[in-house]
C-alpha cells in the first residue's frame, strides 16, 4: 500500500462528523489497491479530492509539454519545411503537368503504372529487400551471437566486422571493381582454379554487367553494412540480464533452448528496430550500384533511384512526384495490413 | 505518448488530404519556393571619374568603383550564382550609375586593307603609328595618326625602301618597337638563310646590332627569332624568347635572362618602365630589376583575369606612374605600384576585348584618358584600331541583363553577345557556361543538367539557352522552349538561312523550337569506290579493296565513327528507334572495319609508334584519318569539317592524287550551337532580338572554327575571304610523312561551298544512347561475344532507355 493510503475498510468505518462531508470531497489518497478482471490492478480513488489530483496533474503535464515542444521546436520546423513541405508538394504535383501548370488528373498514375521501366525498377526495389533484408539481419545475428562476450573481450573481431561501415563507398566500390572487372581478380582466380594457361583464359566474365549483377550487389551492401547492424544487436545482447542464462543453464537448458526461449525473446525489441532501420538503409544501395555499374546498370539491379534520377535529366518531375506517391502509397498499405494482422491476432490470443 | 501518436497521425493524414486536394482541386501553381523576385543590379558604385589610368566605369569593378551586377558574372563568381539566375531580366531601378569607357572603332583608310598589320606602337613624340606591310611585295608601310585622322608617311615608305635595295636590312620588319632611348628598332628575318636581324634607326642611318645573338646555335637548324623586343632608355635590349626575356648590352654582351610566361605566341607580354622590367608569369604579374634581372615582386592575379593557355592575347603596359594595366579577352584591368589588387577598367564583354572575331594584337594608353587598341583577324587580312574614351554620361552598368545559358562555351554565341551590346548599349548579354573549360558537352556532368532543370521547374532559367548536350526535345515536349516560327519567318525573310537546315528544324506542324547557328560537316575522302561504301552500312561491310577502308584505330573509335554517320539509320528519324537489322549490320560493318585495318581495343606505345595511331577517343569518333589515304595506307579516311581552313589538308590530298573524290555521307551535318528561347522568359522581345543577332550576316560570316554558317550570306562571306596566302603543314617524329596545306583558292572554295550547301539530314547525337551501343558492341568487336548476342546486350540497354521515355 502506498504511503499514506488509507484502506477503504477505515473510510467506511469512521464516524460521521458535521465536517465529513466537506472531508469526504478532500483527497484522502490512494484508497487502495483491488484487482479488477484478468488480474488488472486498478486504483481505486474515492470521489474526495480527485478533481484537484487530476487538476494538480493536468498543470504539472502542461509545464512539462510546453517545455517538450520548445525544446522540440526547432527540429519540428525543420522537418516541416524541408519534409512536410515537400512532401505535399509532390502529392500536388502528382496531379498536375511536368511544368505544374496543368490539371491532368490521374493521367500520370496511369503512365507510371504502365511504365515498363517503373515497373521493372519497383520490382527490383522490392526483390533487393525481400532477398537482402533477411539475408542482411540473418548474417549480422549470427555475427553478433559470435562475437558477443560479456567480459568485453573480443573488441579486435569487432571491431574489425565494423570496419567495412567506416570505408567510403567510393573507395570501396573501386575494390570491388578490382575484384569483379573482366581483368578482375576473381577471373584470376577462377582461371588459376581451372587451371587455365595464363595466354587463354577461360573465365573473362565482366561479373558487374552481366545477369552476376544482383548478388553482387547483395554481396557487398551486406558485407558494408553488416557491420551496422552487429553493433545493434550486441547492444540487444548485452541488455538482457545474464541470470536468466544462468538460471536456464541450472535448469539443464542447453545452448539451442537459451537461444530460443531467452535471447530470442529478448531481443524482439532489437528486432524491430533493425528491421526499421535496415529497410530505411537499403533504399541507399544505390549509391553501391551506380558507382559500380554506372546509370544503366544491368537490368536487375535497376532501381528506383536509377529511373528517378534520369526522370530528373528529362525534367519529367510530374513522373517522379506520381512515383513517390505510388510507393508511399504502398508502403503504408503494407503498414497498415501489418498493424492489422497483430492487432488480429492480439484479438485471437485474447479470446483463445 | 499515444497523444503524440494521434497528433502525428492526424498531421499526417491533414498533409496527405491537403495534397490530394492541392493537386486535384487547386489550380496551375508555379515553383512554390521561389520568388519571382527582380535582382538587383548593382546600383552601387560606378560613375568614378577615372584618373592616371584608376577605375573606371567597369561592369564587374574588381576595386571600389564599378557597379556589380548581382546577375551579370558568367564566371560564375557573381552572388545570384545558379539560382539567381534571371527568368526576368534584370532592370536597374533607382539611381543609375554612369561612366564607362565607350570604343569607337577608326574608319581607316581603304589603302590599308591590302596590307597586314605589322605593329601599332606609341613612337616620337607619343603619336600612334601604324606599320604594316605587303608580304607579297615586301613593301612596308606607315601610317601616322594626327589626332583627326591617319596619313601614310610617304617618307619613311620611301627609306625604308631604299634600305631594303641597298641591302643595309634584309626584309619588311617583323617587330617593331621604340626604345626608351628616343631610337626606332625593328627586326627582320631573311628569306635565305632564315636568320633574325636586329636594326637601329634614327630615321636616317641604319646600324645591326647584336648580329652573333641570332645566328644558330651549334647543332641547330634555327636561332633566336625574338617575339618582342624592348629597348631601356641606356641603350640596352631586351629579346623575348619562348620562356625567357635575354637583356643584351648594345655591344652584343648578354647580362642576364628573366623567366616569363611560356607562350607559343609574340604578343608583348612585357614593357620597361624605367630601371624595371614587368612581364608575365604564370601566376601573375612580375618585375625585375633590370640591373642585374633579380625579381622585385609578384603580383599575383586575381580569378576574374583571364590569362590564356598559351599566353596570347594579354597586353601588358604601364600608366606612367609605376601602375600595370594588362589588356585581356576579360577586359581591361589595372593594379597600382604596390598593389595587389587589380580593378576592372573595362569589361571586355561590352565591346572589342572579348570579342571572338577578334584577335588582341597591341593596346596602349593615351594622353588624353583613353585608349588604343588593335586587333587582328586571326591571321587574315583585315584588322581594326578602336579608341576608347570615358563617357561620363553613359550608364556604367546597363540596364538590362539577357542571360544565355550554355554548357560548354561557344564562340558564336560570344560573338552575337558581343556585337548585340555593341548596338545595344543598354543590355548586358551574360552568357553563363557550365563548364568554361570543356569543349565537349559529353563529359558534362549529369548534375550540372539537373542544377539547370532546378532553375527551370521554377520559372528561373536562362532567357535563352544552347541546347547542345541538353534534353531539348524533353523540354520541348513538356513546353518549356518558345516555338520561334514566327521569329525564323522574319528572319529568313531578311537573312536567307540554308533551306535544308532550316527545314530539318522545323516540325510537322510548322513549330520551330531549336535551330542550329553553325554546322559541321563530315566529309570522306578517297578512292571512289572507298567513298562510295561509306555511304551505307553494308557498304563498309563488304568493302573489299587492295587497302583497308580506313587506317587503324582503337575499337570504340571506329564505333562511334560509324554510328553517328548512319545514325538515322541505325536509330531512326526520332533518334529513340533502334532497327534491329540495321543494328546487326553495323556490328557486322564495324567488325569488318576493324579487323580489315588491324585495328585494336587499345594499342600500346609502340603500336601505337608503328601504326601511328592514337588511343584518343573524341564523343564523334572522328579524328580525320584522310593523311593515311594520302600516305598510301588506307583507301579512304573521314574528315569532319568545321570552317575552309579546314579544307586545306582534302584539297591537298585530292591535288596529290588527281583521282581521289571527296563527298558527303549521306548529307549528314552534326548541328552546333542549337539557340532555343525559354518560354518562361521575362523578355521575349530582348530574347528574340539576340537570336535574330545570332544569326545575322554580322555575325553569320565571321570564321569562329566552330563551324560553318547556316546562313546564306555568312557563307559567301565565309567563302569569299582570300586567305591572303595561308598555308601551314604538319610533319612527324616518328614517321617519315609530311603534308603542307593551303587556303583554297577561289575556284576550289566554290566546289566547297557546293558540298556544304548539300547537307541534308541533321543529326543530332543522343551521346547516352551512343555510349550504350558503344560499350555493348565492344566484345563484339574483340570477338568474344557474336553480333547477335551483341545486339542483344545493346538492345536490352537501349529497351530500358526507350522504357522510361514512355
Amino acid at each position: 500500500m502506498r504511503k499514506g493510503a488509507v484502506p477503504v475498510s477505515e473510510i467506511n468505518d469512521r464516524e460521521q462528523t458535521e465536517e465529513e462531508p466537506l472531508r469526504r470531497r478532500k483527497w484522502t489518497g490512494y484508497a487502495g489497491w483491488r484487482r479488477g478482471n484478468r488480474g488488472r490492478r486498478a486504483r481505486v480513488r474515492s470521489r474526495c479530492g480527485r478533481n484537484r489530483r487530476r487538476r494538480q496533474k493536468h498543470g504539472i503535464r502542461r509545464r512539462q509539454a510546453r517545455a517538450a515542444w520548445f525544446f522540440l521546436a526547432p527540429s519540428l520546423a525543420g522537418v516541416v519545411v524541408f519534409t512536410a513541405v515537400p512532401f505535399v508538394d509532390v502529392v500536388r504535383r502528382s496531379f498536375l503537368d511536368a511544368m505544374g501548370r496543368t490539371r491532368v488528373g490521374l493521367a500520370n498514375y496511369a503512365a507510371v503504372c504502365g511504365n515498363t521501366a517503373f515497373r521493372l525498377a519497383a520490382s527490383n526495389t522490392v526483390r533487393f529487400l525481400a532477398v537482402c533484408l533477411p539475408l542482411l539481419m540473418l548474417t549480422s545475428f549470427a555475427l553478433a551471437l559470435l562475437v558477443f562476450r560479456r567480459d568485453g573481450k573480443g573488441n579486435l573481431y569487432k571491431t574489425t566486422l565494423v570496419l567495412p561501415m567506416v570505408i567510403p563507398v567510393a573507395a570501396m566500390v573501386l575494390v570491388w571493381k578490382i575484384v569483379f572487372c573482366q581483368d578482375g581478380l576473381l577471373n584470376e582466380l577462377l582461371n588459376w582454379l581451372a587451371g587455365a594457361a595464363q595466354v587463354i583464359k577461360v573465365w573473362d566474365n565482366d561479373w558487374v554487367n552481366s545477369s552476376a549483377a544482383f548478388p553482387i550487389l547483395i554481396i557487398t551492401y551486406i558485407w558494408k553494412n553488416a557491420g551496422y547492424d552487429l553493433l545493434l544487436w550486441l547492444a540487444g545482447l548485452a541488455s538482457i540480464s545474464e541470470s536468466l542464462y544462468d538460471a536456464a543453464r541450472v535448469d539443464g537448458a542447453g545452448a539451442w533452448a537459451r537461444l530460443r526461449y531467452i535471447t530470442l525473446p529478448g531481443l524482439s525489441g532489437t528486432f524491430g528496430l533493425v528491421l526499421i532501420l535496415s529497410v530505411v538503409n537499403s533504399f541507399r544501395v544505390y549509391r553501391e550500384a551506380y558507382l559500380l555499374a554506372g546509370s544503366y546498370p544491368d537490368m536487375s539491379i535497376y532501381m528506383i533511384p536509377h529511373l528517378f534520377s534520369h526522370w530528373f535529366l528529362t525534367l519529367d518531375v510530374q513522373n517522379m512526384c506520381t512515383g513517390s506517391m505510388l510507393l508511399v502509397t504502398a508502403a503504408l498499405a503494407i503498414a497498415a495490413a501489418a498493424g492489422l494482422a497483430r492487432l488480429m491476432f492480439r484479438r485471437l490470443g485474447k479470446s483463445g | 505518448m499515444r497523444k503524440c501518436h494521434r497528433i502525428l497521425s492526424a498531421f499526417l493524414a491533414a498533409a496527405l488530404a491537403a495534397g490530394l486536394l492541392a493537386g486535384c482541386g487547386g489550380g496551375a501553381g508555379t515553383g512554390q519556393y521561389t520568388k519571382a523576385g527582380e535582382e538587383n543590379a548593382g546600383a552601387s558604385g560606378g560613375g568614378s571619374q577615372p584618373g592616371g589610368g584608376a577605375s573606371g566605369g567597369g561592369q564587374n569593378g574588381g576595386g571600389s568603383s564599378g557597379g556589380g551586377q548581382t546577375g551579370g558574372s558568367s564566371d560564375g563568381s557573381s552572388a545570384s550564382g545558379l539560382f539567381g539566375g534571371s527568368g526576368q531580366a534584370s532592370v536597374v531601378d533607382g539611381e543609375i550609375p554612369l561612366g564607362r569607357y565607350v570604343e569607337e572603332e577608326f574608319t581607316l583608310p581603304d589603302s590599308v586593307s591590302q596590307y597586314t598589320y605589322t605593329t601599332l606602337l606609341k613612337g616620337e613624340g607619343g603619336r600612334l603609328e601604324l606599320y604594316m606591310c605587303d608580304y607579297n611585295s615586301h613593301e612596308s608601310v606607315r601610317y601616322l595618326y594626327d589626332g583627326e585622322s591617319w596619313k601614310p608617311d610617304t617618307d619613311w615608305m620611301k627609306w625604308y625602301r631604299d634600305k631594303m635595295a641597298s641591302g643595309e636590312i634584309c626584309s619588311e620588319p617583323y617587330k617593331i618597337t621604340y626604345g626608351l632611348d628616343g631610337k626606332y628598332y625593328f627586326t627582320a628575318v631573311s628569306d635565305e638563310e632564315y636568320v633574325c636581324h636586329l636594326y637601329q634607326t634614327d630615321g636616317s642611318s641604319v646600324t645591326e646590332l647584336l648580329s652573333d645573338a641570332f645566328l644558330p646555335p651549334a647543332g641547330k637548324e634555327y636561332g633566336l627569332i625574338p617575339g618582342q623586343i624592348d629597348v631601356a632608355a641606356d641603350g640596352r635590349i631586351l629579346l623575348h624568347d619562348m620562356d625567357y626575356v635575354y637583356c643584351y648590352r648594345p655591344d652584343g654582351a648578354m647580362l642576364f635572362s628573366m623567366a616569363r610566361f611560356p607562350a607559343v605566341s609574340d604578343t608583348s607580354v612585357g614593357y620597361i618602365d624605367g630601371n624595371e622590367f614587368l612581364t608575365v608569369t604564370e601566376d601573375g604579374v612580375t618585375r625585375y630589376d633590370l640591373s642585374d634581372g633579380r625579381k622585385i615582386e609578384d603580383i599575383p592575379f586575381d580569378d576574374s583575369i583571364g590569362i590564356t593557355q598559351y599566353g596570347e592575347g594579354n597586353y601588358l603596359f604601364g600608366d606612367g606612374e609605376g601602375g600595370v594595366y594588362l589588356a585581356s579577352e576579360k577586359g581591361l584591368f589595372h593594379v597600382n605600384k604596390g598593389g595587389t589588387l587589380w580593378e576592372q577598367v573595362m569589361d571586355g564583354r561590352l565591346n572589342s576585348l572579348g570579342r571572338q572575331s577578334r584577335y588582341l594584337s597591341a593596346f596602349c594608353a593615351g594622353d588624353d584618358n583613353d585608349f588604343y587598341g588593335c586587333y587582328t583577324n586571326g591571321g587574315l587580312a583585315g584588322f581594326v584600331v578602336c579608341r576608347y574614351t570615358y563617357d561620363p554620361e553613359m550608364p556604367s552598368v546597363p540596364r538590362y541583363t539577357l542571360t544565355v545559358y550554355s554548357l560548354t562555351d561557344n564562340a558564336t554565341v560570344r560573338q552575337a553577345a558581343s556585337v548585340f551590346q555593341e548596338e545595344n548599349p543598354d543590355v548586358f548579354v551574360d552568357v553563363r557556361c557550365a563548364s568554361e573549360t570543356d569543349t565537349n558537352v559529353s563529359t558534362i556532368s549529369d548534375d550540372t543538367i539537373r542544377a539547370l532543370n532546378t532553375e527551370i521547374l521554377n520559372d528561373k532559367g536562362a532567357d535563352v539557352f544552347v541546347l547542345d548536350g541538353l534534353p531539348a526535345d524533353s523540354y520541348k515536349a513538356k513546353g518549356v522552349l518558345m516555338d520561334m516560327r514566327e521569329l525564323f519567318a522574319q528572319i529568313r525573310q531578311e537573312t536567307p538561312l540554308l533551306a535544308q537546315v532550316a527545314e530539318g528544324y522545323t516540325d510537322a506542324d510548322g513549330g520551330i523550337y531549336q535551330m542550329p547557328a553553325r554546322i559541321q560537316v563530315p566529309i570522306a575522302l578517297g578512292n571512289a569506290d572507298a567513298v562510295e561504301a561509306w555511304k551505307t552500312l553494308e557498304g563498309v561491310r563488304d568493302y573489299q579493296g587492295d587497302k583497308p577502308l580506313q587506317w587503324a584505330d582503337t575499337y570504340e573509335s571506329i564505333l562511334r565513327e560509324l554510328a553517328v554517320l548512319h545514325y538515322p539509320e541505325i536509330f531512326g528519324e526520332d533518334g529513340l528507334s533502334l532497327d534491329h537489322g540495321a543494328l546487326i549490320t553495323y556490328l557486322e560493318a564495324a567488325k569488318a572495319l576493324a579487323e580489315a585495318s588491324g585495328s585494336k581495343e587499345t594499342f600500346t606505345e609502340q603500336e601505337q609508334e608503328d601504326l601511328h595511331a592514337s588511343n584518343r577517343v573524341l564523343p564523334l569518333g572522328i579524328k580525320g584519318n584522310a593523311i593515311f589515304f594520302d600516305a598510301g595506307l588506307a583507301a579512304s579516311g573521314i574528315e569532319k569539317m568545321e570552317n575552309i581552313s579546314d579544307f586545306g589538308y582534302p584539297v591537298t590530298f585530292m591535288t596529290n592524287h588527281p583521282d581521289a573524290v571527296a563527298d558527303l555521307v549521306n548529307g549528314t551535318y552534326f548541328p552546333s550551337g542549337l539557340i532555343g528561347i525559354n518560354q518562361a522568359t521575362a523578355n521575349p522581345d530582348l530574347a528574340k532580338a539576340f537570336v535574330k543577332c545570332i544569326f545575322s550576316a554580322d555575325v553569320q560570316k565571321e570564321n569562329l572554327y566552330d563551324g560553318f554558317p547556316v546562313s546564306v550570306a555568312g557563307l559567301d562571306a565565309m567563302f569569299a575571304v582570300e586567305g591572303n596566302g595561308i598555308s601551314f603543314g604538319m610533319g612527324f617524329s616518328n614517321w617519315d610523312y609530311t603534308a603542307d596545306a593551303r587556303y583554297p583558292n577561289a575556284e576550289m572554295r566554290a566546289k566547297l561551298r557546293e558540298l556544304v550547301e548539300g547537307v541534308r539530314q541533321p543529326v543530332n547525337v543522343n551521346q547516352t544512347l551512343l555510349g550504350m551501343v558503344v560499350s555493348g558492341s565492344m566484345d563484339c568487336l574483340g570477338g568474344k561475344i557474336s553480333v547477335e548476342q551483341a545486339a542483344s546486350a545493346v538492345e536490352q540497354q537501349v529497351m530500358l532507355y526507350q522504357a522510361e521515355r514512355e
